[in-house]
C-alpha cells in the first residue's frame, strides 16, 4: 500500500511530482503528510505565498509552518484565515514582507503579532479613503528592523511606539509630520534610511538626538531642519533636493567615517565642492567619499591644493589612501590633465 | 556463461546468469565481498524477496541487461516520468500489491533502474488526482481523528471566506 512504504521511498515518489501533486498527496494520510513535511525539508524556508491558492497555502502552512522563516505576502487572497494560519504555524518566521491592502488590513496583525519575527518589511497599498486603525500597535517587541512603504501620516505617527528597533526604513505616501522626532523616542535605533520624505516648510526645528545611530539615509528627501544629533554616526548617505547646511555635517565630524553625498539643488556645483573641502577638513576619522562627477570635478579644478592638503593632515598616505566613489565618467579626464598630481598617491578611485 | 543460484524467501531456487544478477548492487557486492563468485554451488539467499516478484525482477533485468549504468539522481533536474518505454509500460501491468513489492524489492536489492521505474509509475499515478481521488486509487482511508477533521473543516471554511 503506497502510504506503508518507507519514508525513503515515498521521499522517491514525492520526487517525481509536480508541486502542485505533491499538495494533494500530502493531504490524503497522515503518513504522506509526515513522508510530504520530510521531501519538502527547507522548500518552504522562503515562501512566497502568491504562487498558491488559499488552500495549497492551508497545505504547505499546516505542514512545513515551521520551517519558513522568510514569508512575501503579497497575494490579494490573504485573508484573516490564512494571516490565522501564520500566526499559528509560522512559529520560526524571522522576515516578512506583507502587501497591506483594504481587504487584509485588519488581517495583518495576526501575522505582525508572531513573537520572534525580528524583520518586517510593509507595502501599504490602501485608498485614501479607508479609514486606518493602528497596525504598527501589534508589532511584536522582537522585531528590530522595520520598513515601511508607502506609509500614511496617521500610521507614522504610531511608529513612535515601537521603541526596541534598530532599523527603520521609511518611505512615506506622502507628506508625514516630524519624522525626527517620532524618531528620536527609539534609543535603540541603529541605522535610519528616509526615502522621499518632503519635510514640512513649516515644521519646527526640532533639535533632535539620536544617541545609538550609526548610519543615516536621506534618499530624494526634502529638508528644512537641521539634521539630528547622532553621536555614534559612522555612514552618512544625503541626497537631497533641498538646501540644506552642509556645515551640518561637521556636527558629525567626530565619528563620521563613510559619506555618501549627492547634491541635486539649486546650490553651484563649485561652491558645494568648497562647503565639501570644510566638511572632509573637520572629520578627521573619515576615509571613504561617495559623490558625483560634477562635484569632484570641481574639486579638482578649484580645490585641489586644500583637499591634497586636507588628506595630508587627516593622516593619508600612499600606503593608506582615502577612497573616493565617483558617480559619472570624469576619473579618467582627471587623471590626464592632473597627472603630475600628489593627490594620485592620497587616494584610489573607483568609478560608478 | 557462469551463473548463480538466488534463494527467494519461500526458498525457490533461480539459477541466474551472473551478469543479469549483478544488475543488483546488494548481490553484487555479496558476490563480491563473499567470494561467491566462483562457487557454482553457492546460494544467495533474498530473504526479503519472494518467488513471484523476484521472478518478475529478473525478467525486468534480463531485458535491461544491456542498459548502461544510471547516473546518480540530480536533484536540481526535474524527474520525468513521460519516458518509460512501452516494454516496461506492459511489465508494469500489475495489480498495485505487486507494483508494491517491486518497489520495495528493487529498492532492497538496489536496481536502480527499476527503483526508478516502478516509483515513477506510482506518481504517475497520482498526478493530476485530488486528495479524495488518490485515496480511492490507492484505497487509503482518511487517518485523521474527528478532533483534527474538525479542525480542517473549520479552517476550511475560513478559507473560502472572501
Amino acid at each position: 500500500m503506497l502510504s506503508e512504504l518507507p519514508l525513503e521511498l515515498l521521499d522517491k515518489v514525492f520526487g517525481y511530482l509536480k508541486e502542485k501533486d505533491k499538495l494533494n498527496l500530502a493531504q490524503v494520510n497522515q503518513q504522506l503528510e509526515s513522508a510530504f513535511a520530510h521531501h519538502a525539508r527547507e522548500a518552504y524556508k522562503m515562501l512566497q505565498c502568491a504562487k498558491y491558492t488559499v488552500h495549497q497555502l492551508k497545505t504547505i502552512l499546516t505542514i512545513c509552518g515551521p520551517t519558513v522563516s522568510c514569508l512575501i505576502s503579497n497575494s490579494y487572497s490573504l485573508n484573516y484565515a490564512t494571516c490565522k494560519l501564520i500566526a499559528k504555524h509560522c512559529v520560526n518566521l524571522k522576515n516578512l514582507t506583507q502587501v497591506v491592502r483594504n481587504l487584509n488590513f485588519g488581517a495583518c496583525k495576526y501575522v505582525l503579532a508572531i513573537k520572534g519575527l525580528k524583520n518586517i518589511t510593509l507595502l501599504f497599498n490602501i485608498s485614501t479613503d479607508y479609514e486606518e486603525s493602528d497596525l504598527l500597535q501589534y508589532i511584536n517587541a522582537d522585531c528590530k528592523l522595520l520598513s515601511v512603504q508607502d506609509i500614511s501620516d496617521y500610521q507614522a505617527q504610531k511608529l513612535r511606539k515601537l521603541v526596541n528597533l534598530e532599523e527603520l526604513h521609511v518611505a512615506p505616501k506622502n507628506y508625514i509630520r516630524n519624522v525626527f522626532k517620532i524618531v528620536s523616542k527609539m534609543k535603540k535605533l541603529r541605522v535610519l534610511h528616509l526615502y522621499n520624505y518632503k519635510e514640512c516648510f513649516t515644521s519646527p526645528n526640532q533639535y533632535v538626538e539620536y544617541p545609538e545611530l550609526e548610519e543615516f539615509e536621506l534618499y530624494n528627501c526634502q529638508i528644512f531642519t537641521t539634521l539630528p544629533k547622532c553621536p555614534k554616526l559612522k555612514f552618512l548617505r544625503l541626497m537631497v533636493r533641498s538646501f540644506i547646511d552642509y556645515r551640518d555635517i561637521e556636527r558629525y565630524a567626530a565619528s563620521l567615517e563613510h559619506l555618501q553625498l549627492y547634491y541635486h539643488g539649486n546650490l553651484h556645483h563649485d561652491i558645494f565642492a568648497s562647503i565639501l573641502i570644510i566638511v572632509l577638513r573637520e572629520c578627521k576619522r573619515l576615509h571613504y567619499l561617495e559623490a558625483n562627477s560634477c562635484t569632484i570635478y570641481h574639486v579638482f579644478y578649484q580645490n585641489l591644493d586644500s583637499f591634497i592638503d586636507t588628506l595630508r593632515t587627516n593622516g593619508f598616505s600612499n600606503e593608506r589612501r582615502f577612497e573616493l566613489k565617483v558617480n559619472g565618467c570624469v576619473m579618467s579626464s582627471l587623471r590626464d590633465n592632473f597627472a603630475d598630481s600628489e593627490v594620485w598617491n592620497l587616494i584610489r578611485c573607483e568609478e560608478m | 556463461m557462469p551463473s548463480i543460484k538466488l534463494q527467494s524467501s519461500d526458498e525457490e531456487i533461480f539459477d541466474t546468469d551472473i551478469q543479469i544478477a549483478k544488475c543488483s548492487g546488494t548481490i553484487k557486492t555479496m558476490l563480491e565481498d563473499c567470494g561467491m563468485e566462483d562457487d557454482e554451488n553457492a546460494i544467495v539467499p533474498l530473504p526479503n524477496v519472494n518467488s513471484t516478484i523476484l521472478r518478475k525482477v529478473l525478467t525486468w533485468a534480463h531485458y535491461h541487461k544491456d542498459d548502461p549504468q544510471p547516473t546518480e539522481d540530480d536533484e536540481s533536474k526535474e524527474k520525468r516520468t513521460d519516458d518509460i518505454i512501452s516494454w516496461d509500460a506492459d511489465f508494469l501491468k500489475v495489480d498495485q500489491g505487486t507494483l508494491f513489492e517491486l518497489i520495495l524489492a528493487a529498492n532492497y536489492l538496489d536496481i536502480k533502474g527499476l527503483l526508478e521505474l516502478t516509483c515513477k509509475t506510482v506518481a504517475n499515478m497520482i498526478k493530476g488526482k485530488t486528495p479524495e481521488e488518490i485515496r480511492k486509487t490507492f484505497n487509503i482511508k482518511k487517518d485523521f481523528t474527528p478532533a483534527e477533521e474538525e479542525q480542517v473543516r473549520k479552517e476550511n471554511e475560513w478559507c473560502e471566506e472572501k
